[in-house]
């Protein structure tokens, strides 16, 4: 049954890839409504993944407003080695990295926040309290239970402490379901390498939650 | 060492995410079999594995697309090369006129500070700016001075004409052309007087009132303070801009006519060369953008174009420029412009940059006979009897001059030689008697 599902969900990522690129080349062509057509089914999975690296709405989507204008303006320099969502996410990513990092090194020097310890929860980063706050607070799904609710935001400060790059891996793998060769495309790294990341980021995430306790 | 890390590191990420295959799984569950720590802790990834995978997810907010839009509309106008071809076309319009609107004003307001300033000048010589009067300076001093009709000779000359268009009696070849110094037969001048001397008598009858502008009497004590300031260099640009400005204007007007009436005939070849004498090549450059300005013909010029040609000395002091340099696609345009502009009040196609150089005017700019000689063949026009002896007698009309050079100018060629006038302004009207006398002299 797994197998008949799995094959199936395969057959419609495929069908949906192959759409997503035939609008690809439309909008290398120049067939603007297609650029904007292929910018509509990407635009939630973009953002959803943007959101979680960077923990603020305000600011991913400022970040993938960015990433469709600079996928606009690159588009003659793809040359299809990857698929397309996997090309802007790649460019979406990296935006938010080094955003992440400008806003960290800003925060850091200007207003010098208390670093936080494995035992010190209530001594939050503005990157975890930002996960927290802004989108783990989220009234858009009441039919939560708390249990869930606080498993999400525990979940969520983990993320928000951990190195962005980790992050993204984490983000990519855990929470957009990229396979291995696209994550390897995006981050530009050998298969074995990115494998080795991934485990990596998971021990980093299981540290922030208090597993390693 | 390193690399045997990554590599476990590697199979226990692929063995978390299930993408091992059945011999690698079968041997990492061996292995965690016999370490049930390291079991705990791949346990412990896979749960938070899961809890990352069931974090709600986010729906892009609507301002994207919409900004998205935003971009892609801009993108598409920024874009479209032809319609970008026609916006750098636009946009360029605007500056050039805003460019040849500025030259045009600050050609004239050079005009009027010389004009008002006092000592700026001579009252006579404050038409054409300095460099054209210094031009005068050097010519040879000859009579050609009497030869020319005074101020009141000129206004004498306007108010017959205009009598005379009123009695039907005007063939229409003498705007502003009698005011050239051109040798007139005695019998012509015969006629005139007596034509006048009708005009004036018919008109004492229609009106009891005296009729001021038919015969007027001269003013001395008028003519004489007015002189004395002219001398001294008051102020006094009314008198010394009016009078050759009509003399362009009548000209223009004229010779665009007939070159609306031959377009009429051969729109595809439609020429006109403006040609400036002067000394200064930047002063020559305003006074054809004034020129321009002032009778109404638009068209569009880089100032750039506006460059001097042939020697920079002529027998008569002054240096001859000409617009040229015109690109072909320029030239349509001010033809197309000049079609346009059929009904309204002055018309003009200028066509510019010739193949060959265009050719310099050498008459002497004081031989204002031999100018309006050459203009007259050039146009093609009929010169009516009264006056072709006197125009085709170039020589005769001016000896101390130099014979004009044969232009090599095609078929259809408008030649129109600003010349600056060089006679001296007075204030009062002429007798009519100073006219025979004026005319008459060779």
């Amino acid at each position: 049954m797994s197998t008949v599902s799995g094959n199936f969900g395969s057959a419609s990522r495929s069908d949906a890839a192959e759409r997503e690129m035939e609008l690809f080349r439309r909008a290398q062509s120049g067939d603007r409504g297609a650029f904007g057509q292929l910018a509509i089914r990407l635009q939630d999975r973009l953002y959803n993944a943007i959101v979680r690296v960077v923990g603020d709405r305000e600011e991913a989507r400022e970040l993938t407003q960015e990433t469709f204008v600079k996928a606009l303006t690159a588009l003659e320099g793809f040359r299809g080695e990857a698929q397309p969502y996997t090309w802007m996410f790649r460019i979406g990513v990296n935006l938010a990295i080094s955003h992440l990092r400008k806003v960290q090194r800003q925060r850091t020097f200007s207003l010098d926040t208390p670093r936080r310890t494995n035992n010190q929860p209530s001594q939050r980063s503005d990157q975890e309290s930002s996960l927290i706050d802004r989108v783990a607070q989220d009234d858009r799904q009441p039919s939560d239970g708390v249990l869930r609710k606080e498993t999400q935001q525990q979940v969520l400060s983990a993320l928000g402490r951990m190195d962005p790059e980790q992050r993204a891996i984490l983000v990519m793998r855990d929470i957009e379901g990229l396979d291995y060769g696209q994550m390897a495309a995006a981050l530009e790294v050998p298969l074995g390498t990115l494998k080795s990341r991934l485990f990596r980021a998971r021990l980093a995430m299981r540290e922030q939650l208090g597993g390693a306790e | 060492m390193a690399d045997e890390s990554e590599n476990i590191e590697a199979r226990l990420a692929a063995y978390i995410d299930g993408e091992l295959s059945e011999s690698d799984r079968a041997d990492i569950e061996q292995y965690l079999a016999s370490n049930p720590a390291h079991a705990k802790l791949i346990a412990e990834l896979r749960e938070q594995r899961a809890k990352l995978s069931n974090l709600p997810r986010e729906k892009a907010p609507a301002e994207i697309m919409d900004h998205l839009q935003q971009h892609l509309e801009r993108h598409a106008l920024l874009d479209e090369g032809a319609d970008e071809a026609i916006t750098r076309r636009s946009t360029w319009w605007p500056q050039l006129t805003a460019a040849a609107a500025m030259l045009v004003l600050a050609a004239g307001l050079g005009m009027l500070v010389y004009q008002v300033l006092p000592g700026g000048g001579k009252a006579d010589k404050l038409v054409l700016g300095p460099n054209v009067i210094k031009s005068f300076d050097k010519l040879p001093a000859t009579d050609e001075a009497a030869t020319e009709p005074t101020n009141d000779q000129k206004a004498q000359n306007a108010d017959q004409n205009e009598l005379t268009q009123n009695n039907g009696q005007n063939n229409g070849q003498n705007n502003g052309l009698d005011r050239i110094t051109a040798p007139v037969p005695a019998e012509t001048v015969a006629s005139r007087m007596e034509k006048q001397s009708m005009v004036a008598a018919d008109a004492s009858k229609v009106s009891t009132q005296p009729v001021v502008n038919a015969a007027p009497a001269p003013q001395p004590p008028f003519d004489g303070a007015v002189s004395s300031l002219a001398k001294a260099g008051a102020p006094s640009a009314a008198l010394g801009a009016e009078r050759p400005r009509d003399y362009v204007e009548e000209l223009a007007e004229k010779l665009v006519q007939e070159q609306a009436q031959r377009r009429d005939k051969d729109l595809a070849t439609p020429h006109a060369t403006l040609t400036v004498t002067s000394d200064d090549p930047a002063m020559s450059s305003a006074l054809i953008a004034s020129y321009l300005a002032q009778n109404s013909i638009t068209f569009d010029v880089p100032t750039a174009a506006i460059t001097p040609t042939g020697p920079t000395t002529q027998p008569t002091g002054g240096t001859t420029l000409v617009l040229h340099n015109i690109a072909p696609d320029r030239a349509r345009d001010l033809q197309n412009t000049a079609a346009n502009q059929r009904n309204g009040r002055q018309q003009a196609n200028l066509t510019f940059g010739a193949a060959a150089p265009l050719p310099v005017t050498t008459q002497p700019a004081a031989n204002e006979t031999a100018a309006m000689t050459e203009l007259e063949s050039a146009a093609g026009k009929a010169i009516p009897a009264t006056q072709a002896s006197a125009s085709t007698q170039p020589a005769t009309a001016a000896p101390s001059a130099t014979q004009p050079t044969t232009h090599p100018a095609e078929a259809g060629d408008l030649w129109i030689v600003i010349v600056p006038d060089r006679t001296p302004p007075a204030a009062t009207p002429a007798a009519p008697t100073t006219l025979p006398a004026a005319t008459t002299q060779p």
